[in-house]
């Protein structure tokens, strides 16, 4: 056989044939004593869980089909509703009525845009050497933080 | 050489069905429904049977036996799911062992990439520079396992087996399971791996090698040799 890259070596087949021999001879590895009850455990955890705490799927099929009518007559009485709202109810009373408490909303973006606006003013005033710096230091602390856990993890945990 | 299959479900004797089945301290299967423990003890039976294959799969592949008996229990949780189905089918065997593999390698592929920075930063290409690819010499005129393991008892053979296997790197280690172990072919290791079939064919290469390597290591520190 040749190598992947196309390299014939005389070596490579024997060494396949005996690697192939070796790992077919072992046998199953016997499985821990505490599976079967991890297993069962879970099991009887599963089954005490009423149907209706499961997933979908595993609902009684009566309980499914009640759903789903139910779910589609909702669906049927809330577009029934907005066709209503929308034939029935006179549109200026319910703008204003929605708008008036989004009053808020408006106050809070003034708000916002006058941080942005003393942010700037206070970026303008500050050398911009300054703050190249204050980004450097930033980012040479976070890359350390990120190698002082890699090679805690490398030497704690992969070591084990 | 193909393994012999574990016994299909069907062949194996069921116990009697107990009264009460105590399934650890505080949990207990409901005794009240004569079918549900039938069907508890039947899977427990069944269980028994593919017990070991599954956390072998499991256990070769990841390399750890924690994370090897939790996806083992997660396969047979699927499996009781699926048990009336599993339990007249003609190969109850070659299903747990697919998803026993599937869910090892989705495993293994989510811890690989929350893990991938920590762990992975040698270039590839550096370290496939760096591998010595060369037969090992303590393993020179050795053909077969009786060659290698002459004077070691069966159970120690099979012990610095799995030992080495443990020892390769995720990256070696899983191609040469599922080639050697699962019968999978190079191409289909690739596809499911989302890795180049050269890259593929170089890494159990080369986890052939080490392992021979670390099989030559032990017969040398054993005195195998002598």
């Amino acid at each position: 056989m040749n190598d992947p890259l196309g390299t014939p070596d005389p070596n490579r087949e024997p060494l396949e044939r005996l690697i192939e021999q070796v790992l077919r001879e072992q046998p199953p590895r016997r499985a821990p004593r505490t599976l079967e009850s991890r297993v069962m455990a879970a099991i009887a955890r599963r089954e005490a869980v009423p149907w209706w705490r499961s997933s979908f799927l595993h609902w009684p099929l009566l309980a499914r089909v009640a759903f789903l009518l139910m779910s589609a007559g909702i669906v049927k009485l809330a577009l029934s509703g907005v066709v209503w709202l929308t034939q029935e109810v006179r549109p200026q009373p319910l703008i204003g009525a929605v708008a008036s408490p989004l009053t808020w909303a408006e106050r809070t973006t003034d708000s916002l845009w006058h941080i942005v606006d003393l942010s700037q003013a206070v970026l303008q005033a500050v050398p911009s050497s300054w703050i190249y710096g204050v980004v450097a230091v930033a980012a040479t602390l976070y890359i350390a933080l990120i190698a002082l856990g890699a090679t805690a993890y490398r030497t704690l945990y992969l070591s084990k | 050489m193909k393994r012999k299959p574990a016994a299909p479900v069907s062949a194996v004797r069921l116990p009697r069905v107990r009264r009460v089945m105590a399934v650890n301290d505080d949990t207990q299967v409901d005794t009240t429904d004569p079918s549900r423990l039938s069907r508890s003890a039947e899977f427990t039976t069944f269980m028994h049977a593919y017990q070991d294959m599954v956390f072998s799969t499991a256990a070769r592949l990841t390399g750890n036996d924690a994370q090897a008996e939790d996806l083992a229990q997660e396969t047979f949780l699927k499996a009781y799911e699926h048990f009336d189905m599993l339990r007249t089918s003609p190969s109850p065997g070659g299903w747990l062992k697919t998803v026993a593999t599937n869910l090892t390698l989705n495993h293994l592929s989510r811890y690989r990439k929350r893990w991938r920075f920590f762990s992975e930063m040698k270039r590839e290409s550096a370290e496939d520079d760096e591998a010595d690819t060369a037969f090992p010499d303590a393993l020179l005129g050795v053909s077969t396992p009786d060659d290698l393991f002459a004077s070691v008892h069966a159970e120690e053979r099979h012990r610095l087996v799995e030992d080495a296997l443990k020892r390769l790197p995720d990256h070696q280690r899983v191609p040469l399971v599922l080639y050697h172990f699962e019968d999978m072919p190079y191409q289909d290791i690739a596809a499911r791996l989302g890795v180049s079939l050269p890259k593929i064919k170089t890494d159990i290469m080369r986890a052939r090698i080490a392992l021979a390597k670390m099989l030559g290591e032990a017969r040398v520190r054993d005195g195998i040799e002598g």
